[in-house]
């Protein structure tokens, strides 16, 4: 009788809570994969393209899949690692063939030589270009990713990318250098010999 | 009276915290001296925190003492004055004080030393002035936080105060070293309360401490009595224990009121606002004696610093300007190092100037500070855990900071470090942690600014793509309708040929009724065709039904019942036309048995057009035929259980086809027999004339057919090589019918002596139809260029056309007239009476031969145009000039041969150029009476007149000519 009982009450608890469980999984369904926007949040967002992807999204989608996650130079080194955490993978180093991990910069118009074409306002993936048809063309600096994109099709060549400066605002403390490593370990052994 | 009770006074101990060595003596014991004027002073823009100032003066202006210089951009921003009268010498670059060594962007004022004051209002009470207006003096005197951070201090005086209920001010002054406030202190007591007063009146808070470290006990001694001499009751001295970092503001809070601001937020939040002492009275100089911040004092001191002190030195004022004030000793200085020991950072560049939060200048001997070892390894000994003023975990925090972990160091409450270094003074393996931290802080930023541009790129790309795709589907919608509408205008062409073929068959009926409104004799026996061939269209359509129906027995089962219904009415169809056949029949016998006369022209021309609709039957058949077999051919390859059933038909097919041709030779012969029998009928002369035209006209058509079906083949050739052979097979048919119906025609010629002059007459018509055209067109094309240039091409392309059209008709006359002329000659010759005819026509012939000549000058004139405007049009008007130009020398010798022909023809002929000459005359006469109208009323037609006159007088000027000639 008791036997039976224990039994009943764990078969009920356990359809409550399998019920309770599956109502759960249904009402509280995540939209989309989650971990696609996890990795699309850690990458840099330039839209560049340099990973073979058409923008960041793309590219954290093609991760998700099975993507080798070390072809984004904007994000670089740092960017992998992250990506590595998340995904518990091995870290890998940045993917030569997908360009070099560089100081951000920014498109700068030589508004001199801009015969106002809009091509580059249709390539900026960001919309950080402004300007009108035969009408100067400048970069909004503040909205520019760096992405290059724009360099390519200007046809009289008047678009540089410069190294983003480092201003009061954004300058910071390098991180100091402790006094062991000064020493170099070769130094310690041919001092011992 | 307020009331004062030392030990009464409660405090919060702080945790953690250090006993550096307080080395104030050095610099306390002098009062506040005067600091330099230098030789230039250089104002940073960006002295506070927030938005840079924006210069209003410019380079070569004469500035005073306390003239704004540049002006608060934004809410938190602060003013600048000029410290003393001179001369904006630049506005450029410079060092600032800024442990990046980097520079910004100052003014520099070359002083002139008068050191003249702008003019200002000093105030007596401050209690006469609202809150606004006190904040409003605060703000205009560019007051900022003098402690350190630099934070616009009006922004720290809301105009809504209810939730303030302390007001602390912080004299604490805990680094090492600083005696700037204690000096104030006890020199500017006074004005300090007044300052608090004044900050009282604009917070209202309930209660007021004065926090002061138990080091400055003078300091201490003053400010209670000026608070013992204030009216205000609610100020309190708050002393306790020395104690570094006790001046950190949240650490101030703590201790006065036991309170902990929240992480992140600000003392306003626990209902405090903290103000440093210097502030307070930089607040009460510009409230009362309205003295924008120009000044500060500033402390040097250090075992280098030569005479140490406190000095008011006026902002801007540069480091070395300072330093050679009080006579350092340069060579023994180890370094200078801008504001205390522990905070402060090691100025890289002398020129940099002293600014508004500028406290301290510390300038040690080479051994006063112990020089920075080289780290050694942290040992996790905890004692910077246990000096943390903040209550964190320094050598966690040194880990991440070190592996770059922020992400942890975030979670470690990185964010909540004041800096104070109490840490790294108390690490026994010397490591610099608050490097660690300022690093980690600054990477944080770093990153918190490149995650949030990120997020801003990611927004703005998102939005850009969203807005991309709705131009697109937008297109694509667009070009969805587009395709829709072209697929319904081509529907409608499909099905809009319909009421075309509807048209033209009542255009045709029109026309049949017209004939047999005009002659009733032909009417029934045209009735009686038509009749029989509906009667024969609708016989077939049953078969074809029938058959069909079989068809789709075997094929498509559900098409039976229409087809039986369709079968239903085609039967009906056929038996009515059969009634009507047979009615129209007896009647058409009837009428020719009344119209006795003209039977045999009515039975010949029945026959005539039975002939034709025979050779019509018999084509088709042909065609038919020739369908037929192609569709066998094809079946064969692909459908062999059709094979049957098309062999069956073709069978059929051939059969009428035979029927038909031996029907047509019957009648042929019949015709022909008919025709021959008729030579001798005079009244048959019009039956004939009738028959001779119609059969030239059948003829021409017959030929149209073939060459349009020889175009086609061509076209064929190129597109559709499988058509080739229906189409050549089309050809020979067109080419064997038009043979016929030639042959016919040269029978009916023969049979008839007045053939040729009607066939002549017939494509003498065509020849002057093709020319009107001709003409018509190119007035149209002429319009076009005028007006639509986009139909020109059109047009041009009719007007080839047109011409190939009246060149043909031109060779035909002209082959038609070679043989007349010798008839007509002939005539002349044997039949006298003739002549009078010839006669006629030489005054027909003259008007002929002046229009063709006109017609050739024309046609010249729109040579010479189009040479200029259309080469591709030239070699057209060439051929058409030429035509031209033949046909006049034609009509030229026509002419001269019927006046050869006519005694009296010249005289006729100058009778006819005098009428001409005088036409002209009249015309000309009118024109120029239209010209003189025109000149009264209508100014802007005087040219087009003016042209027509000129036109006219040439004409009138030839007419006379010819007329003399002539004579």
């Amino acid at each position: 009788m008791l036997f039976t009982l224990s039994v009943s009450a764990l078969v009920l608890l356990s359809l409550a809570f399998g019920a309770l469980l599956g109502f759960a999984a249904i009402r509280f369904k995540p939209e989309g994969d989650p971990i696609i926007d996890e990795i699309d949040a850690l990458l840099p967002q330039t839209q560049c393209g340099q990973c073979g992807f058409p923008g960041c999204k793309p590219y954290a989608t093609a991760i998700a899949n099975g993507e080798d996650i070390n072809k984004c130079p904007p994000g670089g080194q740092a960017t992998i690692d992250t990506i590595a955490v998340l995904l518990d993978v091995e870290p890998m180093s940045l993917d030569a063939e997908h360009g070099e991990e560089k100081a951000r910069t920014v498109a700068v118009i030589r508004e001199d030589e801009c015969i106002g074409c809009t091509i580059c306002i249709q390539a900026c993936p960001v919309d950080a270009i402004l300007g009108a048809q035969k009408q100067m063309h400048t970069v909004i600096e503040s909205e520019c990713t760096g992405c290059d994109l724009c360099v390519e099709p200007c046809p009289v060549d008047c678009i540089d990318m410069v190294p983003v400066a480092t201003t009061l605002q954004s300058w910071h403390w390098d991180q100091p250098k402790m006094g062991v490593e000064l020493i170099p370990a070769k130094q310690i052994s041919s001092e011992t010999h | 009276m307020s009331e004062l009770n030392n030990t009464n006074q409660q405090f919060y101990a702080l945790p953690g915290g250090v006993h550096p060595p307080e080395n104030k003596a050095q610099s306390n014991q002098q009062p506040i001296q005067a600091g330099p004027i230098p030789d230039e002073l250089v104002l940073p823009l960006s002295q506070h925190i927030g938005a840079p100032s924006k210069v209003i003066v410019e380079i070569g202006q004469k500035v005073l003492k306390g003239e704004l210089i540049a002006r608060n951009d934004g809410f938190i921003s602060a003013n600048i004055h000029a410290p003393t009268s001179g001369t904006i010498s630049a506005i450029e670059q410079r060092p600032i004080v800024h442990p990046s060594s980097m520079d910004a962007m100052c003014i520099i004022i070359e002083p002139d030393h008068y050191d003249t004051w702008t003019n200002r209002s000093p105030i007596l009470d401050f209690k006469t002035l609202t809150n606004a207006q006190l904040v409003e003096k605060i703000q205009q005197a560019g007051i900022i936080g003098m402690g350190g951070a630099g934070f616009p201090t009006h922004v720290k005086y809301p105009t809504k105060t209810d939730n303030i209920d302390t007001l602390i001010i912080n004299a604490t002054e805990c680094e090492p070293y600083i005696t700037a406030d204690d000096r104030l202190m006890r020199e500017r007591a006074d004005g300090i309360i007044k300052g608090i007063e004044i900050c009282q009146q604009i917070l209202s808070p309930k209660q007021v401490f004065i926090g002061i470290e138990d080091n400055k006990p003078e300091a201490v001694k003053a400010l209670e009595a000026a608070v013992l001499k204030s009216e205000s009751n609610n100020i309190s001295v708050r002393v306790f224990p020395t104690k570094y970092p006790s001046g950190g503001e949240k650490q101030l809070v703590y201790i006065l009121t036991g309170k902990e601001v929240p992480k992140g937020g600000l003392p306003s939040q626990v209902g405090i606002v903290c103000q440093n002492i210097g502030t307070i009275y930089a607040i009460y100089d510009a409230v009362m004696n309205d003295n924008a911040l120009i000044s500060r004092v500033t402390t040097v001191t250090g075992d280098a610093g030569g005479e140490l002190g406190n000095y008011e030195i006026l902002i801007g004022t540069p480091i070395n300007a300072l330093l050679s004030h009080v006579k350092w000793n340069e060579k023994s200085a180890q370094r200078v190092i801008i504001g205390g020991p522990m905070m402060g950072f090691t100025a890289q560049n002398l020129s940099a100037p002293l600014v508004k939060n500028a406290n301290c200048l510390l300038v040690p001997k080479k051994k006063e500070l112990a020089k920075q070892n080289p780290a050694n390894p942290c040992i996790r000994c905890g004692q910077c855990e246990q000096v943390c003023p903040a209550g964190l975990l320094p050598q966690q925090l040194h880990w991440y900071a070190k592996n770059d972990d922020f992400e942890k160091a975030k979670l470690a409450n990185l964010a909540d470090c004041i800096e104070c270094g109490a840490c790294s003074f108390v690490c026994p393996s010397q490591i610099p942690l608050v490097q660690f931290y300022r690093y980690a802080k600054g990477k944080i930023r770093e990153e918190d600014r490149a995650h949030a541009e990120a997020e801003r790129a990611k927004a703005r790309f998102e939005a850009r793509q969203a807005r991309l795709d709705i131009v697109a589907a937008e297109k694509a919608e667009k070009r969805k309708i587009r395709a829709e509408k072209a697929a319904r205008s081509a529907k409608a062409k499909k099905t809009g040929t319909v009421p075309d073929a509807d048209l033209i068959a009542k255009a045709r009926a029109k026309i049949e009724a017209g004939k047999a409104a005009n002659s009733s004799i032909v009417a029934p026996i045209i009735d009686l065709v038509s009749l029989e061939q509906t009667l024969e269209k609708a016989k077939t359509k049953v078969i074809t039904t029938k058959k069909r129906i079989e068809d789709s027995k075997v094929s498509a089962p559900e098409m039976i019942d229409a087809l039986e219904i369709a079968l239903g009415k085609f039967v009906d169809n056929a038996n009515k036309a059969q009634i009507t056949f047979d009615e129209a029949k007896k009647a058409g016998t009837n009428t020719a048995q009344i119209v006795d006369p003209k039977t045999t022209a009515i039975t010949n021309a029945d026959n005539f057009e039975c002939i034709e609709s025979l050779t019509a039957k018999a084509n088709k058949a042909q065609d038919k035929l020739e369908k037929a077999k192609q569709r066998l051919a094809d079946a064969k390859e692909n459908t062999p259980e059709k094979v049957e059933m098309l062999t069956t038909s073709l069978e059929k097919f051939s059969q009428k086809a035979i029927d038909t041709q031996a029907q047509l030779k019957a009648f042929t012969s019949k015709a022909n027999s008919n025709t021959k029998a008729s030579e001798q009928v005079v009244n048959q002369k019009e039956v004939e004339q009738v028959d001779v035209e119609q059969l030239q006209n059948a003829y021409d058509l017959a030929k149209q057919k073939h060459e349009k079906a020889l175009v086609r083949l061509d076209n064929a050739k190129q597109d559709k090589p499988h058509l080739v052979d229906g189409l050549e097979k089309n050809v020979s048919a067109f080419l064997k019918k038009s043979e016929e119906l030639k042959k016919h025609l040269d029978q009916a010629v023969a049979n008839d002596p007045q053939a040729l002059e009607k066939q002549k007459n017939v494509a003498k018509q065509k020849l002057e139809k093709a020319t009107k055209k001709l003409e018509n067109i190119l007035q149209k094309l002429e319009d076009a260029k005028a007006n639509k240039p986009d139909l020109v091409p059109a047009f041009e392309k009719t007007v080839i056309l047109m011409q190939t059209q009246f060149e043909k008709a031109k060779a035909a006359v002209t082959a038609l007239e070679n043989s007349p002329i010798t008839v007509q000659s002939e005539l002349n010759l044997s039949q006298p009476e003739m002549i009078v005819e010839v006669l006629e026509t030489v005054e027909e012939l003259q008007p002929q031969y002046d229009q063709a000549l006109q017609k050739y000058e024309k046609a010249l004139v729109r040579l010479d145009n189009a040479k200029q405007d259309k080469p591709h049009l030239v070699d057209g008007l060439e051929k058409n000039v030429s035509a031209f130009l033949k046909k006049s020398e034609d009509l030229k010798i026509k002419l001269d041969q019927a006046l050869s022909n006519d005694p009296q023809a010249k005289q006729k002929q100058r009778v006819i150029l005098e009428a001409n000459a005088q036409k002209a005359q009249k015309k000309l006469d009118v024109m120029l009476s239209k010209l003189e109208d025109a000149k009264a009323n209508n100014p802007d037609l005087i040219p087009a007149f003016e042209k027509s006159v000129k036109t006219l007088q040439t004409k009138l000027d030839k007419a006379n000519a010819q007329l003399k000639e002539e004579a």
